[in-house]
C-alpha cells in the first residue's frame, strides 16, 4: 500500500503521461490540419468541411481556390490544375453565405498568393444575412484561433482519437476524398426523379409575386463583400459560375412568388461583376437539357457529379454558350423567366400529374 | 458549470484547491471562508447569474429566521417558555415563516406552471401564464435549509454565523444535485482547525472517489443513455412498435443508467469533498441488492430518505400512532418523494407506486420468499417496472410502454443497437458497414449484451467505496485510475447533463 501522497503523485504521473500521450497522437495526425499540412507520405485527406476547411486553408501549398457551397464539392479540381498549371484548394460551406465564403477567402488571400478563383455562386446566397457565421457559430473557437491555447477540446478528443484520424488513415489508404476529390459527397448517393422528387411535394400551390423591397439591402451588401474581394486582389482572376437548378427547384421559386427576386438578384450580380476586368462568368442556369433532366438530380438543386465535371470542361474550353460578357448580359434575365414559364407550364408536368 | 466538463477539471477544481488551502495559511479562516462562497456562486450561476438571485435570496431569508430566533432566545423568551415545556408562540410563527418561505420558493419555480396546467384540465380556467423555468438544484438547497430551520426551531442547531452558513448551503460539491447534507455534517469540520492543512489520504481517496464517479458518468451513463433516450424520444409520440425485448432492454439500461448518472454524480461530489477535508454522507448503498422496497430507500438516494423521515414521517406521527396511521404516514411519505422528483404526474404516480408497496410490506410483513435471492429478484423487478412511470415524459407515454411490455412479445428488437454509435466501436461498425453490412445487427446485439453485462458487473460488484479502501492505494490503482481519467477526459468533448439536476 503506498501513502496518499505516494499515490496521488504517481496518478498524477500516469495521467500527465497520458495527456502528453493523446495530445502527441492528435498533433502528429492532425486531421483538423490545425498545426501542419498533410503527413510526408500521406494523402490531403478532407471529408469534414465543417472541421477541416480553415486548417486546409492555413496549412495546404495551393496558388488557386475553388470556392461555393455543396454544390460545387463534387468538381474535381485536379482537372482545374492539369488544365490551367496550378494547385487548387476547395473551399466549401453547406449553404454557404457570401460572408462564410468570403470569410474563407479572405483567410485564403492572407495565407496564399491566389492566382485564380473558381466561384460558384447560389443565388439564394446573397440574400442570406452578411455577418460571419462559420467562426461563431456553427464550429468550435479552436478551429479559427491560432494559438494553442483553447486547443484542450482538439488535443484531448475522444472523436478525434477514435473517428476522425482512423477515418483520415483509411482515406489517405484508399484514396478517397483526396485531391481533387476533396469533400465529395457523392458516392453512394442515388440520382434520379423518384429520389429528386422527395424533395418536392408537387407544383400545387401558387403564392402572389414577393415584394422583395425589404431584401434589397442585404443583396447589395452581399454583392459588396464580392467585390471588395476582387477589388482587393486586382491580380487574381475570378471565374465565377452560376451552378444548374433543376426544375423543381425553379418551378418552386415561381409558385412562391420569388422569381423577380431571383430575376433581380441575377441582373446585379452580374451587372456588378462585369464591370471588373478580372472577372469572368459563366451561366449554367438556363442549359434546359440540364435542368429539366432529374435523372441528374437527388434533390431540389444537388446534381451528379457529371455536371460538375461538365461546367469545368466547358469552363476550361472557354464555352461561348455559357460565358456571360458585358455584351450578353442583358438577355440572360429573360432567358431565365422563358425558361421558368416553360417549366411551370410544361416540363414539371413531365414528372408531377397536372 | 458541471463536474464533467473540461473548465471544471482543468481549472475551477485546481484553482478552488489551491485558494482554499493557500487561504487557509492566514490567521482567519474567514478568507478562505469567503473565496470558497465566492468559487461555489461563480460554479452555480456559471450558467445562469439571475440563479444567484434566488439562491442568495433563499439564503438570506433562512439565516434571517436563524438569528431571529437566536434573538428571542438572548432575551430569555426560549429558556423561560422551554422550561415549562412550551415553545413560545414567536418562534412557532418563525418556523411557520421558514417554512412557507422554502416551500413557497419551491412551488412558485417547481410546481406552479403544472397547478396551472392542472387547475386549466379539471376546472376548465383559462389561467396562461409564462413558463418558469426551474433554477438549478432548487430542491436540494430548499430541503437542506428546511432542516436546518427546522433544527434551529427544535434547538438542535445552533446560530451559525453568516460566512459558515454561507458555506454549508452553497458548498459547491452538493448544491447543485445533493447528497442532501445536514448542517452537523458540515459546519463543525469547517470550523475545526486539524482541517486547515491537506490530509494527504483523505485527499487521495477523493480523488480516487471522483475519478470513479466521473468514470460511470461519463463512460456508462452517457453510453447507456443513448439507447435509452432513442426510445423513450420515440414510443408514444411517433409511431413506434414497441416489443417485449425492446421494452425490457430500454427499462434495465435506464435503471443502470440512472443509477450511475447520480451515484457518478454524488461519488464525484463526495471526491470533492473529501479533497477539500468534508466527508458527504454516502447517498447509495449498492440499491440492486435490495431485498425489498423498504430495503431499496435505505440504499437509493439515502439522505432525501433521511430527511422525509426525519422532516415529515416523524412529524407525522411516524409509527407512534398505531399501524393505520403509520401506513398512512409512509404512503404520504413516498407521495411527497414523488412530487419532490418533479412537477408531473408521472413522478406523483411513481411516488405512489412505491408508496403502495411500502404499505404493503408493512401490512404483510410475512408474505415474502424465504430465498434472499428471490425477494431480491421480485424487488428488483418491482423497481425496474415502477422506473417506467419514472422515465416516461406522460402517462400515455408510460401506458403505451406498459400494454407493449406485457402484450407485444415479437421480438422485433427495433433496432435499438443502432443507437450506440459511440467513437470507442465507431472502426467495426464502419468496416461493418461497408465489408459485411448483414453482420451489423449481430454487432449491435452484442454491443447491447456488452452494455448490459458491464452495467451488472459493476452495479452488483464492489461500491467504490470499497474497492477505494482495498485497491486505490497501490500502484495499478493509481494506474487504473488514471485510465479511467484519461478516458472520460477525452469523452468530454460532448458534455451531457446530470439527470438529477432537474428535481
Amino acid at each position: 500500500m503506498l501513502t496518499g501522497k505516494k499515490a496521488l503523485k504517481n496518478f498524477i504521473l500516469w495521467v500527465a503521461a497520458g495527456l502528453l500521450l493523446v495530445a502527441g497522437i492528435t498533433v502528429v495526425f492532425d486531421p483538423f490540419y490545425q498545426y501542419h499540412g498533410p503527413l510526408p507520405g500521406m494523402k490531403d485527406v478532407l471529408f469534414e468541411r465543417e472541421s477541416q476547411v480553415i486548417g486546409s486553408i492555413r496549412h495546404f501549398s495551393y496558388d488557386s481556390v475553388l470556392l461555393g457551397s455543396s454544390v460545387v464539392e463534387n468538381c474535381d479540381s485536379s482537372y482545374l490544375d492539369n488544365a490551367y498549371g496550378i494547385k487548387t484548394l476547395k473551399v466549401v460551406k453547406g449553404s454557404g453565405s457570401t460572408a462564410d465564403l468570403m470569410y474563407y477567402l479572405g483567410k485564403a488571400h492572407e495565407k496564399q498568393d491566389i492566382k485564380r478563383v473558381f466561384y460558384g455562386l447560389d443565388l439564394f446566397a446573397l440574400k442570406m444575412p452578411c455577418e460571419v457565421t462559420v467562426v461563431s457559430q456553427y464550429s468550435p473557437n479552436y478551429l479559427y484561433t491560432e494559438t494553442i491555447l483553447d486547443d484542450g477540446a482538439y488535443l484531448f478528443n475522444k472523436d478525434v482519437l477514435l473517428k476522425k484520424i482512423p477515418l483520415m488513415l483509411a482515406y489517405s489508404f484508399a484514396d478517397k476524398n483526396t485531391g481533387g476529390h476533396a469533400y465529395d459527397w457523392s458516392e453512394d448517393k442515388t440520382f434520379g426523379p423518384a429520389k429528386a422528387m422527395e424533395a418536392y411535394a408537387g407544383p400545387y400551390v401558387q403564392s402572389e409575386e414577393k415584394d422583395f423591397t425589404d431584401d434589397k439591402a442585404t443583396i447589395a451588401a452581399n454583392i459588396a463583400l464580392i467585390t471588395e474581394e476582387i477589388e482587393s486582389h486586382p491580380d487574381t482572376l475570378y471565374t465565377v459560375f452560376f451552378p444548374p437548378y433543376s426544375l423543381l427547384m425553379w418551378d418552386d421559386t415561381c409558385r412562391q412568388g420569388e422569381l423577380s427576386e431571383y430575376c433581380y438578384m441575377l441582373d446585379e450580380a452580374l451587372r456588378t461583376l462585369l464591370s471588373y476586368d478580372n472577372v469572368e462568368i459563366y451561366y449554367f442556369q438556363t442549359d434546359t437539357d440540364i435542368v429539366c433532366n432529374l435523372d441528374l438530380y437527388m434533390d431540389k438543386v444537388h446534381y451528379s457529379p457529371d455536371i460538375n465535371q461538365y461546367m469545368l470542361t466547358c469552363m476550361v474550353q472557354g464555352d461561348e454558350s455559357y460565358r456571360v460578357d458585358k455584351d450578353n448580359r442583358q438577355d440572360v434575365v429573360p432567358s431565365l423567366r422563358q425558361m421558368c414559364q416553360y417549366i411551370t407550364e410544361e416540363a414539371i408536368y413531365n414528372y408531377y400529374p397536372k | 458549470m458541471l463536474f464533467n466538463s473540461t473548465i471544471f477539471i482543468a481549472l475551477f477544481l485546481p484553482l478552488c484547491l489551491i485558494g482554499w488551502y493557500g487561504l487557509q495559511q492566514f490567521k482567519n479562516p474567514a478568507w478562505a471562508k469567503l473565496f470558497l462562497v465566492g468559487m461555489s456562486l461563480w460554479f452555480y450561476g456559471y450558467y445562469n447569474p439571475w440563479y444567484l438571485l434566488i439562491l442568495v435570496g433563499s439564503l438570506f431569508v433562512n439565516q434571517g429566521i436563524s438569528a431571529a430566533m437566536e434573538r428571542l432566545s438572548g432575551k430569555g423568551q426560549e429558556t423561560s417558555a422551554q422550561a415549562a415545556g412550551k415553545v413560545p408562540g414567536s418562534r412557532k410563527l418563525l418556523l411557520t415563516l421558514g417554512l412557507i418561505a422554502n416551500i413557497g420558493l419551491l412551488f412558485y419555480f417547481k410546481y406552479f406552471n403544472f397547478f396551472v396546467d392542472n387547475c386549466n384540465f379539471f376546472f376548465h380556467t383559462d389561467w396562461q401564464i409564462e413558463k418558469i423555468a426551474l433554477p438549478l438544484g432548487i430542491s436540494f438547497f430548499t430541503f437542506q435549509q428546511i432542516s436546518y430551520v427546522v433544527d434551529r426551531y427544535k434547538g438542535e442547531a445552533p446560530c451559525y454565523s453568516l460566512l459558515d452558513y454561507a458555506c454549508f448551503v452553497t458548498f459547491f460539491p452538493q448544491l447543485i444535485a445533493g447528497p442532501i447534507v445536514l448542517h452537523s455534517e458540515f459546519i463543525p469540520t469547517l470550523q475545526a482547525r486539524k482541517n486547515r492543512k491537506p490530509d494527504w489520504e483523505m485527499f487521495y481517496d477523493g480523488v480516487a472517489l471522483f475519478v470513479l464517479g466521473f468514470g460511470k458518468k461519463v463512460l456508462l451513463a452517457d453510453v447507456l443513455a443513448l439507447l435509452v433516450n432513442s426510445v423513450f424520444d420515440v414510443v408514444g409520440v411517433v409511431q413506434y412498435y414497441l416489443d417485449f425485448w425492446t421494452g425490457l432492454i430500454t427499462i434495465l439500461c435506464y435503471g443502470f443508467q440512472l443509477y450511475f448518472d447520480f451515484s457518478g454524480y454524488c461519488d464525484m461530489a463526495r471526491g470533492i469533498g473529501r479533497m477539500f477535508g468534508f466527508e458527504l454522507p454516502v447517498n447509495f448503498r449498492s440499491p440492486f441488492k435490495a431485498d425489498s422496497v423498504r430495503d431499496i430507500w435505505k440504499r437509493w438516494h439515502v439522505t432525501l430518505g433521511r430527511f422525509l423521515t426525519a422532516y415529515v414521517y416523524i412529524p407525522l406521527g411516524g409509527n407512534r400512532k398505531g399501524k393505520a396511521r403509520k401506513c398512512l404516514n409512509l404512503f404520504l411519505v413516498f407521495l411527497v418523494s414523488g412530487i419532490w422528483h418533479g412537477a408531473n404526474w408521472t413522478y406523483i404516480l411513481w411516488g405512489v407506486m412505491h408508496g403502495v408497496a411500502i404499505v404493503w410490506e408493512n401490512l404483510f410483513p410475512k408474505l415474502r420468499f424465504r430465498s434472499r435471492k428471490l425477494n431480491v429478484f421480485f424487488t428488483q423487478i418491482f423497481w425496474f417496472l415502477t422506473l417506467i412511470m419514472f422515465r416516461s415524459n406522460t402517462l400515455s407515454q408510460a401506458g403505451y410502454f406498459y400494454r407493449n411490455l406485457f402484450t407485444a412479445p415479437k421480438p422485433f428488437l427495433n433496432g435499438i443497437g443502432a443507437a450506440l454509435q459511440i467513437p470507442e466501436n465507431f472502426i467495426i461498425i464502419k468496416a461493418l458497414t461497408l465489408k459485411a453490412p448483414q453482420y451489423l445487427p449481430v454487432f449491435y446485439f452484442v454491443m447491447i449484451g456488452l452494455m448490459l453485462a458491464v452495467s451488472f458487473f459493476f452495479a452488483y460488484g464492489k461500491e467504490a467505496g470499497e474497492w477505494i479502501k482495498t485497491k486505490a492505494r497501490t500502484k495499478k490503482g493509481a494506474f487504473l485510475l488514471a485510465v479511467v481519467f484519461l478516458w472520460g477526459f477525452v469523452s468530454l468533448s460532448q458534455v451531457s447533463t446530470f439527470l438529477y439536476f432537474n428535481f
